[in-house]
């Protein structure tokens, strides 16, 4: 009785697969950003799906997972949202995970000072009433430290020389 | 509260910072981390200041230990930044939304500090410049400028008069 109602809580799900492919149209689904294709299927695709495998030229994982490495692309701004094809260079010098475990660091004492500089600066924050901390540039006549806060709460810190063009950084990170 | 030389000069020197929009207040930090002036609405009572104070020059600190001299700092929030720059004595901070202009800030950063230095200086050489470090005179064009007087001092700590330890507002135990 009871597998009986589940199947036909499950009924009109199951039953709409068939037709779909009765009919020849593309299960795939189209992702924000990336192009729909309406109309015809290709014919190159419609190889691949009568096959296990689809086979899609685009590396489409690459846009998303960029290799960690000595410099990071910031290719989204500060709210997660895709801001474009352009592409900032920061030479990472620390990366801290919001659980406090140094990722990756050139400098010991760097990976320190930027955990306490961020957790300062988060306390400074809210000390004074305002909403949560997104990035810090600290420049001296020398260099630039910048701090950011990254997707998952971790601190990211790269350093660069005074005279480096930083600007489209900033414009990003909203310094 | 009638503002001393010193303060007024201080308070001046803060108070034009209103000229630009999104500049919510302003406050100078000495080396010590105290506050030396105030140009903030006074929600943020002067005991949460100085402690603020206080972590804005650890944060200087935390940079030099990696060899870096900070001579400005700007920290982003989400929808507010904090400018902080270094003077020769203490610290200028600026707390604007995320829309000001960096570069009139910037200028009008520069011109506050060359303006209150001379009395920064002053006070972090100990020499006395007049009375309270926290009074200034506020700019009445300001809806968010007041005068904030001094802390009141702390109780005395005697333990007998004391209330005790309470529970919602009733001595317990």
């Amino acid at each position: 009785m009871r597998a009986k109602r589940a199947s036909a809580r499950i009924g009109p799900f199951v039953k709409v697969a068939p037709r779909r492919a009765r009919a020849g149209q593309s299960n795939l689904v189209a992702f924000p950003g990336r192009e729909s294709a309406p109309g015809p299927v290709p014919a190159a695709l419609a190889r691949a799906e009568s096959s296990p495998l689809i086979v899609d030229d685009k590396d489409w994982e690459s846009e998303v997972t960029r290799p960690a490495g000595p410099s990071i692309g910031l290719g989204f701004d500060t709210n997660g949202r895709d801001a474009g094809t352009a592409v900032i260079e920061l030479p990472i010098a620390a990366r801290v995970a919001a659980s406090g475990a140094v990722i990756e660091t050139v400098d010991e004492d760097l990976a320190d000072a930027v955990a306490y500089a961020g957790r300062l600066a988060g306390l400074i924050g809210e000390m004074l009433g305002l909403d949560d901390f997104r990035a810090l540039e600290c420049a001296s006549k020398d260099e630039r430290v910048v701090i950011y806060v990254d997707e998952d709460n971790g601190l990211v810190a790269g350093r660069v020389p005074a005279i480096a063009d930083v600007g489209l950084l900033r414009e990003r990170l909203g310094l | 509260m009638t503002a001393s030389p010193s303060a007024s000069a201080l308070g001046a020197g803060l108070g034009s910072l209103f000229d630009l929009p999104e500049v919510y207040g302003s406050f100078l930090v000495t080396p010590a981390g105290s506050i030396a002036a105030r140009a903030i609405p006074e929600i943020l009572d002067d005991a949460t200041l100085a402690e603020v104070g206080g972590r804005i020059i650890r944060l200087g600190d935390t940079f030099q230990t990696i060899g870096v001299s900070p001579d400005l700092c700007v920290v982003r929030f989400t929808e507010h930044k904090l400018y902080v720059k270094t003077l020769p004595v203490g610290v200028l901070c600026i707390v604007t939304g995320s829309g000001i202009s960096l570069p009139a800030l910037r200028m009008a950063a520069n011109l506050v500090a060359r303006k209150v230095a001379p009395e920064m200086s002053r006070l972090g050489s100990g020499a006395p410049a007049g009375a309270g470090p926290a009074a200034i005179t506020p700019r009445t064009s300001s809806p968010v400028m007041t005068a904030v007087p001094p802390p009141p001092p702390p109780p005395p700590a005697n333990s007998a008069a004391g209330p005790g330890r309470m529970y919602r507002g009733r001595p317990i135990g």
